[in-house]
């Protein structure tokens, strides 16, 4: 049995709630995006289209290549095969990672994490903005605008970061700092301002490039 | 033709080459998401004033607190994930969402990323953070030609989060150089040049 005080209190506590509720949701208060809500739509909206997505602009200030080879965990010269692409733990964007082949150690040495069993090395993993997936019968296509394409199998020399909180021997690129060997020995930086970036690494020799590097470790 | 210096940059990509940008038209709302990010609410307030001001737009931090829905490319969130992407460089990133490969134009909602330990910088800093991050919003690169300066574009380097105040003259919002690259651009809202600069 419910009491007029009751009633008299619940109308007053749903006055509350009301004010409550009213108070801070004054902006809009919508879940946040995830690309496989963008699938969805893009599925209703555009059907046979693809979800294109860009990678955050990246602002980078002219870097030597000695502070490039200081600030890197490992610098090695490796093929770079592609494994598979996914979505970043929030769903909201996609990554790829490169399976980083017969890597020659330029300088510093991949983390003692990477070898949890004795003799035998956990392979080194790249891992990189972009790729595609299929996401509700979607194709997702995230670029990195800020450079060039990796190519599959291409060699490459790299300066790298592990990833934070990532798995044993996965690694980032440091600020950019991935050149393509061309043929003849030069290296190609990927990055699309690397005339801004990179004043003193434009079209050096591989030979020139490991020798700067190994001087800048010993320096350090 | 333009005799300002500081050569601007479009933040561009795809197949075919795009600006990417937000809707040339239609109120902007900025959205804050938590009281964990209360402290940018002035400085973002100033930024969206400063951005209005500079492109003849409504552009508003709304009241409370809320998170964009996913579907309005007219509004700009925050988060504190910067650092958690490959492509992180910097104290702070401008997240991106899909666009529209005709027009270049954000088809959904995007975020201004701080570090997760982004509190306790100063308020000018913040604003002059808040404000480059929109300049990506609008279609704006980093703008780092030996021409530029902090005191000629809001598009360089900052310190996102240091406590003392940016150096005196640091321009705190978009310069007029900033809004002419926006404005007077040669080919309308998709792909600009820099052309006459």
């Amino acid at each position: 049995m419910v009491t007029k005080d009751q009633i008299m209190f619940a109308r007053r506590l749903m006055v509350c709630v009301v004010i409550s509720l009213g108070t801070p949701l004054a902006a809009q208060t919508v879940a946040a995006q995830n690309l496989r809500e963008s699938a969805r739509r893009q599925l209703a909206q555009n059907p046979g289209r693809a979800l294109l997505l860009p990678a955050p602009p990246a602002d980078y200030l002219p870097k030597s290549v000695e502070e490039l080879t200081t600030e890197s965990d490992v610098v090695v010269q490796a093929r770079l095969v592609e494994d598979r692409s996914y979505l970043s733990r929030n769903e909201d964007y996609v990554l790829t990672d490169y399976r980083i082949q017969a890597p020659q150690i330029i300088a510093g040495r991949p983390s003692a994490r990477t070898s949890p069993v004795p003799g035998q090395g956990t392979p080194l993993t790249l891992t990189v903005f972009g790729g595609d997936v299929m996401l509700e019968g979607v194709l997702v296509r995230a670029i990195d605008n800020n450079r060039e394409p990796i190519k599959n199998g291409g060699q490459y020399l790299l300066f790298l970061k592990e990833a934070p909180g990532g798995q044993p021997g996965q690694y980032w690129i440091y600020y950019g700092g991935i050149f393509e060997l061309l043929d003849g020995g030069r290296l190609d930086p990927l990055m699309k301002a690397a005339s801004r970036v990179f004043h003193d690494a434009q079209g050096v020799a591989l030979k020139e490039m490991v020798e700067r590097i190994q001087a800048a470790k010993r320096v350090r | 033709m333009h005799a300002m210096a500081c050569k601007p940059e479009w933040f561009t990509g795809g197949t075919p080459t795009v600006n990417f940008h937000g809707p040339p038209m239609g109120d902007i709302k900025i959205l804050i998401p938590s009281a964990a990010f209360e402290d940018a609410r002035v400085a973002a307030e100033q930024a969206a004033a400063d951005w209005a001001s500079a492109l003849g737009r409504t552009i508003t931090v709304q009241a409370g607190y809320g998170t964009c829905g996913s579907t309005d490319p007219l509004c700009i969130g925050f988060k504190n994930d910067h650092g958690s992407l490959p492509t992180d460089t910097g104290c702070a990133s401008f997240g991106t969402a899909s666009y529209n490969p005709t027009t270049g134009e954000w088809t959904e909602s995007t975020n201004i990323r701080f570090e997760p330990n982004w509190t306790g910088g100063h308020q000018q800093n913040l604003r002059l953070t808040i404000a480059h991050e929109l300049g990506h919003y609008f279609g704006l690169f980093n703008r780092l030609d030996a021409t530029c300066t902090a005191s000629n574009t809001v598009m360089g380097a900052g310190s996102c989060y240091a406590a003392q105040a940016p150096p005196s003259g640091t321009a705190l919002g978009p310069t007029p150089s900033d809004a002419a690259a926006l404005l007077n651009s040669t080919f309308g809202n998709q792909v600009r040049s820099t052309c006459g600069w």
